[in-house]
């Protein structure tokens, strides 16, 4: 997921659960996410259908409601968080890239060229581009009044967002879970509550293990998908030679949807898999001062819950959205912890960089909804 | 009437509890330990009301309350989500109020995709530069251009006498100095013919050879130049793209694939409606009509098409028919046209 769901995930009331058997105790304060489908339905209803009326302005508006009804249902340690993102900064963010969007559409059928130069272009300022959303999202995410920020420098994400990705594909994927650990790093350390600054210390080795099981069931899915493939064809070969045609050509037609049928979702359990295994890792590398973190999301569960999510969507033509929104959150917050080493109530506001921030606010009008496969 | 509320001093984020309440104007908080304040309500900022979360109270000196909602709180800070958000926390509170906008939504943008937005791309259409109607047409040649267009093997007397008689039954008419008869050999397309928006209409050999007689594809060419006369390539492809556009201005976060559509994409993917068909023939019919010819050759020309069907549908991806439909309504209004000698016919 995204940085967005970084620190909704934090949310809970104490619950004194255990205490490590270490000199200061430390307490393990689990989230605790109260949304409600029925009170998320209404929200989410009418921020489509004032989208609609207001041909889109709107929907600035609908995020900031949707992001603080988010926020504002997860509490950690009695506390809840709060979005804090001007409406307008939002609105500002959305016609600049709508703007990019439309030069785009039309530039790719008038203007190959103008088309190509503006992709390029668009690939080399990503980096700085996922900086000013990180940006942007943790100055506008606060817990008992005190911001989070994010102070890494733009051209700093060259490495993680730009040279490690080409790295990868340069090495056919084999470096892709140190390319997750850079960019791991880049996010979590750059981060900071109040005047603490988050820390990282992932290991590699541990990287690497979600990422070869991916990629052994990876090759055997396409080992299977193959065979198959092989088989399907030579059984409609066979059949097509003795009978007519058309019940031969039918046969083949289904084993190759199911053959595809197979690949695709295999596939997609595979990035599931990979996507929570990783989700994981951040967390569990991670900590801010004393404290750390536990995520324990569970693949499985992850797959169910994607799964059926997309099944109730399509059934309900779109209506089940906001019932998969608050379950899925709800898992979240149940499979988070945080492992707080003394008190949750020394964190100091940063007022030093309060000023750099608010002259920061016209580049941060560029809130793109940065995912980063969390 | 006091209600508690946690307390965050903005400089920590040490939590204390707090008793508050309200007297003359004046919000006051007593702690725990006998301290207390006093703030005038209006110095007090709070958050907009938002389903069953918390709401949060910003003091004058950064400090931060957060409560749950209650009645008191409401009678304190009475516009205190303010009047937009007000009435949209109002709204999303009311299933019934919800469906009801629904419904009028739905209403709303039934009545504005059938008559909103072709009287927009109309306008529009009217004001595009001839620029944009040359760019947008030489697209859709080059796209076409894969169905090799080659150049036309008619005798060039009957290319020259029709050209001729195109341009006499034209002179005159609105936008007709930009009308060019192009008659092209195209396989691939079968008997057809089509206006592109800067005036240029397309002749298939094709036609040529279907057609009885010149008349009757000098009806078919009349019924070209009413769409270019009403501009029926530029509204429709705008009417088509921007509701790709505002679809996907609608749902929020466009996505390239809402927009990698275009112009002249639309202008070959779909056709005219039936709407702009009836307006190109009515045009056709009037015209004809004021030159001394007979509506009644388009109806031949378009019983001519509609026994060739299953041919021109397998011809390819642009089968005259499948933009040009002859329905026998068509027909018999160019019959009526050509039978009923008052003006009033003319009009199907």
């Amino acid at each position: 997921m995204g940085k967005a769901t970084m620190f909704e995930g934090e949310s809970g009331t104490p619950e004194h659960v255990s205490a490590a058997p270490a000199e200061t105790p430390v307490v393990r304060h689990q989230p605790e996410f109260s949304g409600r489908v029925g009170e998320y339905f209404g929200i989410w209803f009418v921020n489509l259908l004032l989208g609609i009326v207001t041909l889109g302005i709107y929907s600035a508006w609908a995020k900031v409601r949707t992001e603080r009804y988010f926020y504002g249902n997860t509490r950690l340690a009695g506390s809840s968080f709060d979005y804090l993102a001007d409406p307008i900064a939002i609105l500002k963010g959305r016609l600049i890239a709508y703007a990019v969007l439309i030069a785009l559409g039309l530039s790719s059928h008038f203007l190959p060229l103008l088309y190509v130069v503006i992709l390029l272009a668009l690939a080399a300022l990503m980096p700085l581009i996922i900086v000013l959303g990180l940006r942007f999202r943790a100055r506008n995410s606060a817990w008992r009044g005190l911001s989070f920020r994010f102070d890494r420098g733009g051209g700093e994400a060259y490495g993680p967002f730009l040279g490690w990705p080409i790295l990868s594909g340069l090495t056919a994927t084999l470096l892709y879970p140190l390319m997750k650990l850079r960019q791991h790093e880049f996010v979590v350390a750059g981060h900071g509550f109040g005047r603490q600054r988050f820390g990282y210390a992932g290991d590699a080795g541990r990287y690497y293990v979600p990422y070869l099981i991916a990629l052994g069931i990876g090759v055997g899915l396409m080992v299977l998908f193959f065979l198959t493939f092989g088989a399907v064809i030579a059984a409609g070969v066979v059949a097509g030679k003795g009978e007519a045609n058309g019940a031969g050509g039918a046969a083949l037609g289904v084993g190759m949807v199911a053959a595809l049928l197979l690949l695709y979702g295999g596939m997609f359990g595979v990035g599931i898999f990979l996507r929570v295994k990783f989700a994981n890792l951040l967390w569990n590398s991670a900590r801010l001062g004393p404290h750390r973190f536990e995520s324990t999301l569970r693949v499985r569960d992850m797959l169910w819950i994607y799964f059926s999510n997309l099944v109730a969507i399509v059934c309900t033509l779109g209506l089940a959205v906001p019932w998969a929104m608050i379950r899925l959150a709800r898992y979240r917050a149940a499979h988070f912890a945080v492992w707080v080493e003394g008190s949750l109530e020394g964190f100091l506001r940063d007022s030093e960089r309060d000023h750099a921030a608010a002259g920061a606010e016209l580049v941060d009008a560029l809130d793109v909804g940065v995912d980063l496969g969390f | 009437m006091a209600l508690t509320a946690h307390c965050y001093d903005g400089q920590s984020s040490r939590m204390r509890t707090t008793r508050l309440d309200c007297a003359d104007g004046f919000l006051q908080l007593a702690f725990e330990g006998g301290e207390s304040q006093r703030w005038p309500l209006e110095a007090v900022r709070i958050r907009p009301r938002l389903g069953n979360t918390p709401r949060v109270l910003q003091l004058p000196d950064g400090g931060y309350l957060e409560l749950t909602h209650s009645a008191e709180l409401e009678a304190w800070f009475p516009d205190g989500s303010g009047r937009i958000e007000g009435w949209v926390d109002w709204l999303e509170r009311r299933r019934g109020a919800i469906l009801g906008s629904a419904l009028l939504v739905l209403a709303a943008t039934v009545l504005f995709l059938r008559h909103g937005m072709p009287w927009l791309a109309r306008e529009v259409a009217e004001r595009m530069p001839a620029v944009v109607e040359r760019h947008v047409s030489e697209q859709v040649v080059a796209l076409l251009d894969r169905l090799h267009f080659d150049p036309s093997t008619v005798p060039a007397t009957r290319r020259a006498a029709l050209q001729q008689r195109f341009r006499a039954l034209v002179r005159g008419e609105p936008r007709s100095a930009q009308m060019r008869v192009v008659l092209v050999d195209a396989e691939g397309l079968g008997a057809n013919a089509f206006a592109l928006p800067d005036g240029r209409i397309f002749v298939t050999d094709q036609l040529l050879e279907l057609a009885g007689s010149d008349e009757e594809v000098l009806a078919v060419l009349a019924h070209e130049a009413g769409h270019h006369v009403h501009r029926h390539g530029m509204r429709s492809a705008l009417e088509q793209s921007s509701l790709f556009v505002v679809a996907g201005l609608l749902f929020g976060d466009a996505s390239g694939s809402s927009l990698a559509v275009s112009i002249p994409a639309t202008l070959l993917g779909s056709g005219f409606s039936r709407g702009h068909e009836r307006e190109a023939d009515a045009y056709a019919f009037d015209l004809l009509r004021r030159h001394g010819q007979s509506p009644k050759a388009f109806a031949t020309m378009m019983r001519r098409l509609s026994a060739q069907v299953p041919e021109a549908l397998e011809k390819g991806p642009m089968g005259y028919l499948s933009t040009h439909p002859p329905s026998p309504e068509r027909i018999a209004a160019a019959e009526k046209a050509a039978t009923g000698a008052g003006a009033g016919a003319a009009s199907p």
